[in-house]
C-alpha cells in the first residue's frame, strides 16, 4: 500500500479505535450511572405513589366507617340521606350501597345506578362473604360491578344496630380513575415514559397512570417480576423484563401490606437510557469528523512528505534506465533532503563513471578497429613484399638453374625459407589476434561434437602416426564452437606431434567441478620438464628446434587465449607414465 | 578438339594489379604456362573502368574475355570495380577472377556477394603460384565456354 494512504489509514484507524473504546467505556459508565439514577427516581416516585394510594384508601375507609356509625344507618331509617351526604362531601366513591345482612341491595345511591343493577342479590360476592365472616371492614379485589358493569373495587363495612346486631353492610365503590389520577398528582408525569400502577393482591391492574384500559380489561400483571416481588411483600428496585409489555423496565416497587396491593413505578430501560444513545451518537460523529479531519490532514502532510520520495523514486527509475543527467531539488534540510542530496551525488558519480565507461568503450572500439585493421594489413600488405622476395628469388633460381653453384643455391634457399617462415609467423599472429576479435558469443556446444570436428581436421596426421585418440562421454558447455574445435585441434595435434618413437595415445576426459567442466588431454609423449612449464603458453615460445619438431610456437598461446576468453583456466601436469596432461576449464552449459 | 580450338583461339585478359612485381610474376607465370593470351595490365580501379568502357587513352581497347582483379588498389579499389562491372549490363557477363593476397574471410564473402566468378588467394611459393595461374588460364581459356563478344 502506498505510504500516502497507509499513514492516514493508521491515524484514522487509531482515532476510530480510541473513539470506539471511549464511547464503549462512557456508555458502560453512563449506563450504570443513568440506570441507578433512574431507579432512584422511580423508587422515590413509587414511594410517593404508594403513600397517595394508602392515604386515598384510608380516607375512603374512614368515610365509610364514620358514616356507618350514623343513626340513620344503624336504624336503617334514612340510608339514602347518608349516601347522598357521602357522595356529596367525599370524592372517593363512585356509588355507595347498603345491603341487607342476607346480601340483597337495600338501596344504592346515585339512584340512577340502582335502577341499572343487573341483580340485587350480592351475597355471592367474595367481599360480602368476608365481611359477614370477619364482621370487619373489607377491601374487595377487582371485580365487575353489577351496577356499572365495569371493574371496580368495593370497600365494605358492617352496620351494627344499637344492640350490636348486624343490620346491614355499608359499601362504597372506589373511583378507580381517581386512583390512577392521584398517582399523577403525587408524582407528575415523566417525559421518559415512566408511569406508576397499582395491582390488587392477585396482580390485576386496578390503577394505571397512563394505560386506563389495563384496568378496564382487568389485565393480569402477576407475572411481572416487580409485581410479584411486591405482592410477596418485598420492596425494591431493579431492571426486569415485563412479559406483558415485552420490554425491559427499570422498576421500583412497594407493597401495600394492609391491602395486599402492589405499587410499581417503572419506565422502559430503552427510553431511560435513550439519552446515552444520543451521547454515543455524538461521540461517534465527533470522532468520525475528527478522524476525517485529521485523516485528511495527515493525508496531505504525508503527501507533502512523500512527494519528494515519489520524485526520488521516479528519478531513481530514470537513472536506472541509464539517464544519469537526472537531478533533484533539495527543498528541505531533513532526512529526505539529505537523501535527495545523496541521490544527486550518486547520480553525478554515476554520470561521471558512465562517461568514463563510454570513453573507454569508444577507445576499446577504436583499438579493436585498429586491431582488425592491423590484422588485415598483416594478412595482405605484409605478405605481398614477402611474396615478391620468394617469387623472384625462386624465379632467379629457376632461370639461372645451370649457372648457380651450391653455395649460391643454399643461400637462396635460406632467403626463401626465411621469407616463408616470416609468412607463417604473420599468419600465426593473425590467428592469435583473431581469437579476441573474431570470437563468436558463447553458446551451448556439445564438446563431443567439437572434438569430432577437431579429429576430422587432424585425420591425416592421425593416420600417418597411427595415433589412438579416445574420449569419454563429453558434456555440453558454453563455448565458441569454432574456437573449441581449434583448442582440441591444437592440444591433440601437440600430443601427436611430441611423441618420439611410439604410436601416440591420447585420452580426452571431462569432470564436473563447481559450475564448470574440467577437461584434460592426456598423452604418452615426451613430457615437459617442470622448469619449462611456466613459459609454455607464451606466444612463439618453443622448447625444441624446428628440425626436431616443426612449428612456430603459437598453438598453446592460442589455446590460452581461447580459454581466457571463455573465462576458464588452462594448465599442464605430468602424466603418470611420463607424458603430459593439458587441462582446461569451461563454463557448464546452463551458466550464462 | 578442345585443345586444337584453344590453340587457335586467343583470348583477351585484363589484369588489374597495382604492384608491378606481382604483375610481372603473373605475366611470367602465364608465359611459363605457354598461353597465347593477350594480357593488358592496368594499375588501379579507375584505369580498369576506363579500359572496360574504352574511355580516355583506352579508346581502342579490346573487350576482355576475363578480368583478373586484385582487391586492394589505389584510387578505386577492386571491390568497387567488381560492383560496377557486375552492375553494368554490358560488362556483367565478363567473368571476374579475384586474385589477391588476402585470405580474410570477409574479403572472400564480400567478393562473392558482389558476384565475383571466383576467388583465388595468391600463394607465396613461386611454384604454387605458377601452378595456380596455369590452372586459371587452363580453366577459363580452355574449359569453360565464354559468351560470344
Amino acid at each position: 500500500m502506498r505510504l500516502t494512504v497507509k499513514l492516514p489509514a493508521v491515524v484514522v484507524g487509531a482515532i476510530i479505535l480510541t473513539a470506539v473504546a471511549g464511547s464503549v467505556l462512557s456508555i458502560l459508565i453512563g449506563r450504570s450511572v443513568l440506570r441507578q439514577a433512574t431507579l432512584d427516581d422511580n423508587t422515590h416516585n413509587a414511594e410517593l405513589y404508594a403513600s397517595a394510594v394508602r392515604f386515598y384508601v384510608a380516607s375512603a375507609r374512614s368515610v365509610l366507617a364514620t358514616t356507618a356509625e350514623l343513626p340513620q344507618l344503624r336504624t336503617l331509617a334514612g340510608p339514602r340521606e347518608v349516601a347522598t351526604l357521602v357522595l356529596a362531601h367525599s370524592d372517593v366513591f363512585e356509588y355507595v350501597t347498603l345491603l341487607a345482612p342476607d346480601g340483597t341491595v337495600i338501596m344504592q345511591e346515585p339512584r340512577a345506578l340502582e335502577e341499572r343493577l343487573s341483580h340485587r342479590d350480592l351475597s355471592f360476592s367474595a367481599w360480602f362473604g368476608e365481611v359477614r365472616r370477619t364482621n370487619r371492614t373489607v377491601v374487595s379485589d377487582l371485580h365487575i360491578s353489577p351496577a356499572t358493569q365495569r371493574p371496580t373495587i368495593v370497600i365494605a363495612t358492617p352496620v351494627h344496630a344499637a344492640d350490636g346486631r348486624t343490620v346491614g353492610i355499608w359499601t362504597g365503590a372506589l373511583k378507580l380513575g381517581e386512583l390512577s389520577e392521584i398517582g399523577s398528582l403525587a408524582v407528575g408525569r415523566s417525559a421518559l415514559g415512566e408511569s406508576g400502577f397499582v395491582t390488587d393482591r392477585r396482580g390485576l391492574i386496578i390503577a394505571h397512570q397512563t394505560r386506563p384500559n389495563y384496568v378496564v380489561s382487568q389485565t393480569d400483571f402477576s407475572a411481572v417480576p416487580s409485581v410479584s416481588a411486591a405482592l410477596a411483600g418485598r420492596e425494591g428496585s431493579g431492571e426486569n423484563f415485563n412479559p406483558i409489555e415485552h420490554e425491559w423496565k427499570l422498576a421500583a416497587y412497594r407493597p401495600l401490606p394492609d391491602l395486599g396491593w402492589a405499587v410499581v413505578y417503572s419506565g422502559p430501560t430503552a427510553i431511560a437510557l435513550a439519552s446515552l444513545d444520543t451521547l454515543t451518537r455524538s461521540i461517534v460523529w465527533a470522532s468520525v469528523a475528527m478522524a476525517a479531519l485529521i485523516g485528511t490532514g495527515v493525508f496531505f502532510s504525508t503527501q507533502r512528505t512523500i512527494a519528494p520520495i515519489t520524485r526520488l523514486t521516479i528519478a531513481a527509475h530514470t537513472v536506472g534506465t541509464g539517464d544519469f543527467s537526472q537531478r533533484l531539488e533539495v527543498p528541505s534540510r531533513d532526512e529526505i533532503g539529505r537523501l535527495a542530496e545523496e541521490f544527486n551525488r550518486m547520480a553525478s558519480t554515476l554520470a561521471e563513471k558512465d562517461a568514463q565507461v563510454r570513453r573507454r568503450a569508444a577507445e576499446l572500439a577504436r583499438s579493436n578497429a585498429e586491431l582488425a585493421q592491423f590484422a588485415y594489413v598483416a594478412s595482405h600488405d605484409l605478405q605481398e613484399p614477402l611474396r615478391m622476395v620468394v617469387g623472384f628469388v625462386q624465379l632467379l633460381e629457376k632461370r639461372l638453374a645451370d649457372k648457380l653453384d651450391a653455395d649460391t643455391r643454399e643461400f637462396m634457399g635460406f632467403a626463401v625459407d626465411g621469407a616463408l617462415r616470416m609468412q607463417n609467423l604473420i599468419e600465426d599472429i593473425l590467428a592469435y589476434s583473431r581469437v579476441g576479435t573474431r570470437g563468436k558469443p558463447l553458446a551451448r556446444v556439445d564438446s563431443a561434437e567439437a572434438l569430432k570436428d577437431a579429429l576430422a581436421l587432424l585425420a591425416s596426421r592421425i593416420a600417418e602416426t597411427g595415433a589412438e585418440v579416445d574420449a569419454q562421454l563429453l558434456p555440453l558447455v558454453m563455448a565458441d564452437r569454432t574456437q573449441l574445435v581449434q583448442l582440441f585441434q591444437n592440444l591433440i595435434g601437440n600430443a601427436i606431434k611430441f611423441c618420439k618413437d611410439h604410436a601416440p595415445r591420447v585420452r580426452v576426459q571431462a569432470v564436473h567441478e563447481a559450475g564448470r567442466w574440467r577437461f584434460s588431454v592426456t598423452d604418452n609423449g615426451i613430457g615437459i620438464a617442470p622448469e619449462f612449464r611456466g613459459h609454455l603458453f607464451v606466444i612463439f615460445k618453443r622448447l625444441h628446434t624446428r628440425r626436431e619438431y616443426p612449428g612456430t610456437g603459437i598453438g598453446l598461446a592460442i589455446c590460452k587465449r581461447i580459454i581466457e576468453r571463455h573465462g576458464g583456466e588452462i594448465g599442464i601436469e605430468s602424466a603418470p607414465d611420463g607424458g603430459s596432461v593439458f587441462w582446461f576449464t569451461l563454463p557448464e552449459e546452463n551458466s550464462t | 578438339m578442345n585443345s586444337m580450338e584453344s590453340n587457335t583461339r586467343s583470348i583477351e585478359i585484363l589484369l588489374v594489379e597495382d604492384n608491378p612485381g606481382d604483375a610481372r610474376l603473373t605475366l611470367e607465370a602465364m608465359r611459363e604456362a605457354k598461353m597465347s593470351n593477350r594480357i593488358h595490365v592496368v594499375e588501379d580501379g579507375v584505369e580498369a573502368m576506363e579500359f572496360l568502357r574504352r574511355q580516355g587513352r583506352f579508346g581502342d581497347a579490346p573487350r576482355p574475355d576475363l578480368i583478373l582483379l586484385d582487391l586492394n588498389l589505389p584510387r578505386k579499389d577492386g571491390r568497387e570495380v567488381l560492383a560496377e562491372v557486375k552492375a553494368d549490363p554490358d560488362l556483367k557477363r565478363i567473368p571476374v577472377v579475384v586474385l589477391t593476397t588476402s585470405r580474410a574471410e570477409e574479403d572472400v564473402v564480400r567478393a562473392y556477394d558482389l558476384h565475383a566468378n571466383c576467388y583465388v588467394t595468391k600463394p607465396v611459393d613461386l611454384e604454387q603460384f605458377m601452378k595456380i595461374v596455369a590452372l586459371i588460364d587452363e580453366f577459363w581459356v580452355n574449359v569453360v565456354t565464354l559468351p560470344g563478344k
